[in-house]
């Protein structure tokens, strides 16, 4: 199997991989770069498990070809906060009980991270329709919606914090 | 004072930091240095004879280290020990598209696929049972060929006097329900890898609700002592029953890793989780029920037959279940079940949320509403004159010591609106009632034995770090949690100091799995007399160190939670918090009690053996719930 040298920006750094040049996109992610967090799910692209954001848009990794994407800044759920520290939408779908199984909450944060980031105040039916493509058997939705609301308060109190004037 | 600090609050689950960041692992996440990849060989008949299988031009392909076949590992198994019916590969024959025939381990997915292809069977094809119907009335070419007829089992049960029951009957109804076959389709697809250890010993991670019994059955079809085998659950993808019995794939992994001496991975795609199946059986509901004129449920008789699949697996189970909660959630005087598990050649079907309940339930509920409206009764008046009067023994001998149903009604006709929705809706919409129940604790142990049910280990170290050791099974439901909650709260401290050690049976004490709602009532009633029995040993400790008895001492979370009467307070050593909130109470300073190493072992034996656990809700016909019942099970 001839193998070709793949160049990828994953999470902020910049990795190289020899590999078939129709890996795909997941397994290159989960085996090459041991970043597990993105699942493999449905094996028909159904299940939203596998999504990472492509140039900040939410992608199912399980049907892209790792090659495709050489020019892109990809970044898995390892990837949506610095190491050590929480995003507030990992926050809030860690305290509102987003996370029931778990196999399903890389791809939900994922989606939300993109919801969150071109639209910081969404609407109830906004966020069910940016989670429309994520399935969770545990039938998690209702605590996965309060999860994205705690992660827009988290947010808006850390952006106060920031531009609150120093002493008050 | 509040009567808990740590139990009732939401909290987030203690495996939150890893599955919101990714770096929690599941068995597919797992590598070991020199893993193989295994890939199963299925069968393309439904049911055939095997003349013979020739694997040496799959063993001549480079990168191929083990093929496995039936000859390799000819133990059967089943979960019930009366349903030992399965081989991890079928000796001579196969009984469903997808039945496991043989295995590869290479070096690659790629080339254990390849490998696959080059495995010849030679198949001599039987005539194939699909409906189940059709089966029971099989002559020849049964299944099994212990099972005549294609029936796996029958139960024949009557409780009260049925006749009298239609007698006294003013309305009486004969209905025929079909309930289709459902799958579990958790999110993560099973996963198994197992470790062959350079002293013969072997390591079996595994997607497993059960892993104690995956620790019996590998050693039994690998014929080693389960002191040679350790099981370790890591993180679960969800359940709901599809891993609440050893899956060919756990066995497949541990028979190649014995044999090519190397760790094995084997994860099944999509596809292969539907050949392994276990889900709800097709169920075909004959209901006769008799209503007084007083709207009193006078006689109930059913005849149940569901169609299970190939093998055995938990049907017993689940058409006993199906008869048995028939007689328990209403006073039901009088009650006929005859119940049929029946084979075809299906993947085989087992345990899914409600084990067995779930179709005939949907049957006699709909009975319900029917005769309900002979009687010109409300759907809800008719199941307020059939409550039961908890605590009773209900006609099947079913012992209900808690019930609840009739406030769960009144609340949700209260929220859902049923006063002002029945029947008022525009075309197309409506409100409906039903109620179900379960019962929880799991009163029998699969394989009979005076042995405890669940043990559990609680460890206060010298620097007071609190370790449980607990074999129960988190699977999403938050079962590690809820343990950790209930330490916390008998010892009086805050939840973030109890380190959990779960489901790894080379350290932590058996406990059944994560199936029939078993967990918190029976591990955490462990916990619960664990952590009673440490907080005893500490606070006398204490006492004997500052001379008072030791009913004068007490834990606590915090200083407010504790009696005027208590002047001097104890905290726990190197607290983690600035504020030092968690503490044991009581007396002064230099914890005498922390220089030593305290181990304590709870053991839960069943004491109640049913408990019924009521649901209702209401759903609009456009299937959106108004009422949602309970969060989810995984």
């Amino acid at each position: 199997m001839t193998k070709e040298l793949i160049r990828l920006k994953v999470n902020g750094e910049l990795r190289e991989i020899a590999a078939p040049a129709e890996k795909l996109l997941l397994d290159v992610l989960r085996e090459d770069l041991s970043l597990t967090g993105s699942k493999r799910g449905c094996d028909d692209s159904s299940c939203g498990c596998c999504a990472v954001l492509v140039d900040g848009v939410p992608m199912l990794s399980c049907v892209a070809i790792a090659s495709c994407y050489q020019d892109c800044e990809i970044v898995t759920v390892e990837g949506i906060a610095p190491p050590g520290e929480l995003d507030p939408v990992q926050e809030g779908y860690a305290v509102a009980g987003g996370a029931q199984c778990g196999y399903c909450t890389p791809g939900f944060l994922i989606a939300t991270k993109a919801l969150l980031d071109h639209n910081p105040n969404p609407t109830l039916e906004e966020i069910r329709l940016a989670l429309s493509s994520n399935l969770c058997r545990c039938t998690g939705y209702m605590q996965i919606y309060e999860s994205v609301k705690l992660a827009i308060e988290r947010a808006q109190a850390r952006e106060a914090a920031k531009t609150a004037p120093v002493g008050s | 004072m509040a009567p808990h600090s740590v139990i009732g609050k939401p909290l987030p689950m203690t495996d939150a930091p890893g599955k919101v960041t990714g770096l929690g692992k599941y068995a597919d996440d797992l590598v070991a240095p020199g893993m193989l990849f295994g890939k199963i060989l299925h069968s393309p008949h439904a049911h055939a004879r095997i003349r013979a299988i020739n694997t040496s031009k799959a063993e001549a392909l480079p990168g191929v280290k083990a093929v496995a076949t039936g000859r390799d590992a000819p133990n059967p198994y089943g979960i019930l020990p009366i349903g030992h019916d399965e081989c991890v590969f079928a000796l001579d024959r196969v009984r469903y598209i997808g039945d496991n025939v043989a295995a590869v381990a290479a070096t690659s997915a790629e080339i254990a696929e390849e490998a696959l292809e080059l495995i010849e069977v030679d198949y001599d094809p039987l005539p194939a049972w699909f409906d189940p119907l059709e089966s029971m009335k099989a002559a020849a070419d049964w299944i099994h060929e212990s099972k005549p007829h294609n029936i796996e089992k029958e139960y024949h049960h009557e409780f009260g006097n049925l006749e009298q029951g239609f007698a006294n009957a003013t309305f009486v109804r004969e209905e025929h329900y079909y309930a289709a076959e459902v799958t579990h389709a958790a999110m993560e697809p099973h996963s198994t890898l197992a470790i062959w250890e350079p002293n013969g010993r072997l390591t079996v991670h595994s997607s497993t609700q059960v892993p104690y019994y995956l620790h019996r059955t590998v050693s039994e079809v690998c014929e080693m002592p389960m002191s040679q085998i350790r099981v370790i659950k890591p993180l679960v993808g969800g359940g709901f029953g599809g891993k609440s019995e050893v899956i060919p794939l756990e066995v497949a992994a541990a028979v190649l890793a014995k044999k090519a001496k190397r760790p094995v991975k084997i994860t099944y795609t999509r596809e292969e989780v539907f050949y392994a199946h276990r889900g709800r059986p097709i169920t075909i509901v004959d209901l006769k029920v008799g209503l007084t004129r007083e709207g009193k449920i006078s006689a109930v008789a059913a005849r149940v037959v569901q169609d299970g699949g190939a093998y055995c697996g938990y049907g017993p189970v689940t058409v006993l279940y199906s008869g048995a909660l028939l007689g328990a959630i209403y006073d039901i005087p009088n009650v006929k079940y005859d119940g049929y598990r029946v084979l075809t050649n299906k993947p085989a079907c087992g345990a899914m949320r409600g084990h067995g309940t779930v179709n005939v339930r949907f049957a006699f509920e709909a009975m319900l509403d029917a005769l309900a409206h002979d009687a010109r009764l409300d759907p809800v008046e008719v199941r307020r004159r059939n409550l039961l009067r908890a605590p009773c023994i209900t006609v099947n001998g079913l012992r209900v010591t808690s019930y609840g149903l009739p406030e769960c009604i009144e609340r949700v006709v209260e929220r859902s609106g049923w006063a002002q929705k029945k029947g008022k809706l525009p075309y197309g919409r409506g409100v409906g009632m039903a109620c179900s129940h379960y019962v929880s604790g799991a009163a029998n142990p699969i394989i009979r034995s005076n042995m405890p049910h669940t043990t559990v280990h609680i460890k206060v170290d010298r620097d007071a770090a609190v370790t449980l050791y607990t074999g129960a099974s988190e699977i999403g439901q938050g079962s590690d949690t809820i343990q950790v909650q209930i330490v916390a709260e008998v010892l009086g401290v805050r939840p973030e100091r109890v380190k959990l050690v779960a489901a790894d049976t080379e350290l932590t004490p058996v406990d059944l799995g994560s199936y029939s709602s078993r967990v918190t009532f029976m591990a955490g009633n462990a916990c619960l007399e664990a952590a009673k029995q440490m907080r005893g040993q500490i606070l006398a400790a204490v006492a004997k160190k500052f001379g008072c008895e030791t009913r004068a001492c007490a834990c606590a979370s915090t200083k407010r939670r504790l009696r005027r009467s208590i002047s001097t307070v104890l905290w726990w050593p190197r607290a983690p918090t600035p504020r030092r909130k968690t503490l044991v109470a009581a007396i002064s300073r230099a914890p005498a009690w922390a220089r030593l190493p305290l181990t304590v072992t709870a053991r839960r034996w069943l004491r109640f053996p049913w408990t019924l656990r009521p649901v209702a809700c209401t759903s609009t016909a456009s299937s959106r719930r108004t009422t949602a019942a309970r969060r989810s099970t995984p």
